[in-house]
């Protein structure tokens, strides 16, 4: 991007009055010129439904500016650091010596400031999110070793910012952008513009504004990842055909030649354990790839996988077959494939999934596929939820096999599957699942509503609101937390504002149990919902509506709901505190 | 219009999104609200960006208008008639 056409789409975001405000506070110690520019417009690419206020404060005081946002507004914060920030004896625009003397005390400055910036870093987050770069520029030659070699100040002064970073990322709200990712579209020689430094206090060329300002923004958005990942196997998974060279002629290993086939198998594996889903799409036979997957060489194993869609018939066809087993959108799921007449047969039928050709025979092609999927696919920090997914899906499956499917479980089913709640009243800001179901959440979703990561804080910090999440577990297995509730209580009325279940709980009579739970908490009279209706919480309105046969925003009476509540089964644990008379 | 001008303003109407473009010709620093020492740094840096010249720091005490761009650009050191 420009910056002529930066400041336009600023200026477009500028005349967007009627449309909510995003503020994000910059935090630099330089003059943020053309990086406030760029920032606002990668900002307001990513958030069009908003009007992006990207806000500035004193340059050259970042400790005071970010104690200046503890009780700041402002959604997030982004924080960029450059080594004259730490200790200005590290830039080029003072003069406060070079000397070899004074080295130690630069390092020793540098590791109390940064002390210090962490714990006012970690105090904003704990309201919203802050991003952090890390300087980007080069520093400048203050040490008396040659600038080829690394010494031992300067190597010191590098692992007292690396500490610095270890011990923030900890913080659930702090996210720090990895210079490793602006390295790779920002060539270090091209990024200190030392004259701008000088006359207006501008350290950056645009060639590194630019693509900084665009890390700066994806971490600020901080799109959730993708759920599924849907696999090819000939010539994919696997080099060779293998209906035509047989099970023990396909290969992925170094000594064939064929590596890129082996990693992209280890990657899969690995994102499976991290609770992405995976499956496989494949024209083959279903017993040769039976037989393959019998292999013991094989870095994925077969129990990682689900479903297995083998077959002749249409690849689109079959990857609608997954989506429908997984019950995931397709928007969320990549496709990957050798041949680019598949890819283009599933991408028509498909339009918002992903295809991405797995190319065959470029190990530099496969690599760079195999980065891109692990950004489809990153998170911060993995949850017990992350883990359970497939084991999940596998126990839905199981339970829909043992059920008469006339309209969820069975009565039989759900009294003997040994199911159990734990509904939990703390309010944790600091619950990241909470928040992500909130964020991902569409069937069972009371109105679509997502709030910002700083919303989210200040709605927990309202002593009148209240947080209900859900954890689930039953014979078939364990789902983990798949339910939020959030709302406010007074004078025996409950309004509920927030409610999100996940897809993989439906059936089990556990919206009846949560909605029960508040009426025995709160000793409700009655209980309301700030519903509205979205492209996709069918299911929400269908089951508001199951409860008195009106619309989905009526408020449902105690005596409303006990006539309409079916058997509950589960075996309840309240944490935090009982209801009276549980 | 010369090529030049066209993206001249083009860059002018980018900095300064509130000036019409009929007032972009006659632009100066004192015509215009807003053309601030930051302005006429972005103005600086759009016009190195669309045209590939570089303009050294001290030459923009002498870049004080819209005819003194047109001027830099076309190489010439005295001001255009009109």
């Amino acid at each position: 991007m420009k910056l002529i056409e930066a400041l336009t789409l600023a200026a477009e975001n500028a005349a967007a009055a009627d449309l909510p405000r995003f503020e994000v506070a910059l935090v630099c110690g330089f003059t943020p010129l053309h990086l406030q520019t760029f920032l606002t417009a990668h900002l307001r690419r990513r958030r069009p439904d908003r009007r992006v206020d990207v806000r500035t404060g004193l340059f050259g005081d970042i400790h005071g500016t970010l104690r200046g946002l503890v009780d700041d507004r402002a959604e997030a914060t982004v924080l960029v650091l450059e080594w004259p920030d730490i200790d200005a004896r590290l830039g080029i625009r003072d003069l406060g010596g070079w000397s070899p003397r004074q080295l130690p005390d630069v390092v020793e400055h540098a590791a109390k400031w940064l002390d210090q910036l962490l714990q006012l870093a970690r105090e904003v987050a704990d309201a919203s999110p802050v991003i952090v770069s890390l300087p980007t520029l080069p520093l400048p030659p203050v040490f008396f070793t040659a600038t080829w070699q690394l010494g031992m100040f300067e190597a010191e002064l590098k692992a007292a910012l690396w500490r610095f970073a270890a011990a923030a990322v900890a913080h659930p709200r702090i996210r720090i952008v990895n210079p490793q990712s602006v390295d790779l579209v920002s060539p270090a020689h091209g990024r200190l513009h030392v004259s701008g430094t000088w006359a207006y206090g501008f350290p950056y060329h645009n060639a590194h504004a630019e693509p900084l300002a665009s890390a700066l923004a994806r971490a600020v958005d901080n799109a959730p990842p993708l759920k599924g990942v849907i696999t090819d196997l000939d010539d994919t998974l696997w080099a060779g055909i293998v209906g035509d060279d047989g099970v023990d002629q396909i290969t992925w290993d170094l000594y064939h030649h064929t590596q890129e086939h082996g990693l992209y198998q280890q990657l899969l594996s690995t994102l499976s354990e991290e609770g992405v889903l995976v499956a496989v799409v494949s024209k083959n036979e279903p017993a040769v790839v039976d037989a393959a997957f019998a292999r013991d060489d094989l870095l994925i194993r077969r129990e990682r996988i689900f479903p297995f869609e083998i077959g002749w018939g249409s690849k689109a066809n079959a990857v609608a077959r997954v989506l429908a087993q997984w019950n995931v959108s397709a928007e969320h799921v990549v496709f990957v494939d050798d041949n680019p007449t598949e890819l283009e047969e599933v991408r028509s039928a498909h339009p918002t999934l992903q295809c991405v050709r797995f190319p065959h025979g470029d190990p530099q092609g496969v690599y760079d596929v195999l980065t891109r999927l692990r950004d489809l696919f990153g998170r911060a920090a993995l949850s017990e939820e992350d883990t359970l997914r497939l084991d999940s899906l596998r126990a839905a499956a199981a339970a829909s096999g043992a059920a008469d499917q006339s309209e969820g479980h069975s009565e039989a089913l759900l009294e003997h599957a040994d199911a159990s709640l734990v509904l939990d009243f703390t309010k944790d800001a600091n619950d990241s699942r909470a928040f992500e179901l909130i964020c991902k959440t569409n069937q069972f979703n009371l109105n679509g509503r997502r709030p910002t990561e700083r919303g989210w804080v200040e709605y927990l910090n309202d002593p009148q609101t209240f947080l209900m999440t859900a954890k689930y577990r039953d014979r078939f297995g364990a789902l983990g937390k798949i339910a939020v509730i959030a709302g406010r209580a007074r004078d025996g009325d409950v309004r509920v504002e927030t409610w999100v279940m996940s897809c993989r709980a439906f059936s089990r009579r556990i919206e009846h149990q949560c909605l029960k739970a508040l009426f025995d908490r709160f000793g409700a009279a009655q209980v309301s919902f700030a519903f509205e209706e979205t492209p996709k919480n069918r299911p929400m309105a269908r089951f508001l509506s199951s409860l008195h046969g009106g619309a989905a925003d009526v408020p449902v009476s105690a005596a409303v709901f006990q006539a309409a509540c079916p058997r509950l089964f589960h075996r309840v644990v309240y944490k935090d505190a009982a209801p009276a008379g549980a | 219009m010369s090529d030049v001008q066209t993206r001249l303003t083009k860059c002018f109407a980018a900095v300064f999104p509130h000036v019409t473009p009929s007032e972009i010709p006659t632009a100066t620093v004192t015509s215009i609200e807003g053309w601030d020492s930051l302005a006429t740094v972005t103005l600086m840096t759009v016009v190195e960006e669309e045209f590939g010249t570089t303009i050294e720091p001290e030459e923009l005490e002498h870049l004080r208008s819209f005819d003194d761009y047109l001027h830099r650009l076309s190489g010439r050191s005295e001001p255009m008639t009109a």
